[in-house]
């Protein structure tokens, strides 16, 4: 009896074979769009430092359609990578004891989802007002 | 003809195969048999060089995880009722070489667990006299659900960061490491940080979450490694920041 283990190749398409797997690419995928919004923030802060006519520009082009367009599209997937983090958050924290009893899962989620919402509503009510 | 099943079968013998072949079994179907009956029933009655692992039926031993319609199962706790009217292919779990059919080579995984010290590490033998260490329940529950662990190995079959990195320790051992580190009697944290802190211990992970996901037991490998990466950055910051760390 001879021993000869065989090693399966990875299969070349291994996330799309798996739904689990599918999310997981696409969570990593949006941190894409993640990174490209805080580019354009960036871009921000060096138009803002080379005076108004630069800042006046940089703003005219995020207003354009293009500049809309992609500032949707980061919108979206920033807010996919958000909740998909959030649903993770419990794993990644120690577990939080109150009486002795760890907080469950889905409260911790939520705390997040709520706090979400109001940073949102203040940053609204800043901007708005 | 009573009803039957077609259970669709991955073989593979290092002295006759260069590569695995797939061989389809018809067996009777039985609406209280698991995966594993199936495969003892072809064991013993199609073809008695089929070779699989299997031994305590009831999801304790961790002996018969093998990849079953593609996700990583314990065959014993896999009921062929839930495949009815479907074909059901098993595979031997994925990323471990295949020794024969089902039987994956686990030597890998041993090496790694043992190279984490996965027992209590204690600074000093402390003499019977002194009586048994006595544990809190909320000292206890620290690292209870980390006992659960019964090296089934299916948390190394989902996690794709195993295939890609042959040296990541991976989750069954880390979530093991953790075990004993949150154990309030252990004292080998610093001894595990070496491999849990390293690039191939949990900075290898991109929590997928999988490992916990397809955990028969619940252990949460994926909680396991994160939290070790919380201890391993503040150990990393404290070896630089306090006088008398060494960076």
């Amino acid at each position: 009896m001879t021993r000869r283990p065989y090693v399966r190749p990875l299969h070349p398409h291994w996330w799309l074979r798996d739904r689990r797997q599918f999310l997981y690419i696409v969570r990593e995928g949006t941190s894409v769009f993640v990174g490209l919004y805080s580019a354009i923030l960036m871009d921000g802060l060096i138009r803002l430092a080379q005076g108004r006519e630069a800042w006046e520009t940089y703003l005219a082009a995020l207003s354009s359609p293009l500049g809309v367009t992609v500032q949707v599209i980061c919108l979206a997937f920033a807010a996919f990578h958000a909740v998909t983090w959030f649903g993770v958050t419990p794993k990644a924290m120690p577990p939080l004891l109150v009486k002795g009893e760890p907080i469950p899962a889905r409260t911790i989620i939520r705390g997040h989802f709520i706090l979400w919402a109001v940073l949102s509503l203040a940053v609204l009510l800043v901007l708005g007002g | 003809m009573s009803e039957t099943i077609t259970i669709r079968v991955l073989r593979y013998d290092p002295d006759k195969d260069a590569e695995p072949r797939f061989d389809d079994f018809i067996v009777p179907y039985r609406d209280e048999w698991v995966v594993l009956d199936a495969l003892a029933y072809i064991k013993e009655v199609l073809d008695p060089s089929l070779a699989y692992r299997g031994s305590c039926h009831m999801a304790v031993c961790g002996s018969c995880g093998m990849m079953i319609n593609r996700q990583p199962k314990l065959a014993c706790h896999s009921f062929i009722r839930d495949y009815r009217g479907q074909l059901v292919t098993v595979e031997p779990l994925d990323h471990f070489p295949i020794e024969r059919d089902l039987i994956v080579d686990q030597d890998g995984f041993i090496e790694k667990l043992s190279s984490l010290y996965p027992y209590l590490v204690t600074e000093h033998d402390k003499p019977l006299s002194e009586g048994p260490n006595l544990q809190t329940p909320a000292q206890l529950a620290a690292f209870r659900p980390f006992t659960q662990c019964i090296n089934c190995l299916l948390c190394y079959a989902a996690c794709p960061q195993v295939a890609i990195n042959e040296a990541f320790s991976g989750p069954a051992a880390l979530a093991i490491a953790h075990r004993y580190n949150r154990d309030s009697r252990d004292s080998g944290e610093e001894l595990r940080s070496e491999i849990t802190d390293s690039h191939h211990g949990v900075w290898d992970c991109t929590f997928v979450g999988a490992c916990s996901e397809v955990c028969p037991k619940n252990v949460d490998p994926a909680a396991a490694i994160q939290r070790t990466k919380i201890s391993a950055s503040f150990r990393w910051l404290k070896a630089r920041l306090l006088p008398g760390g060494t960076p």
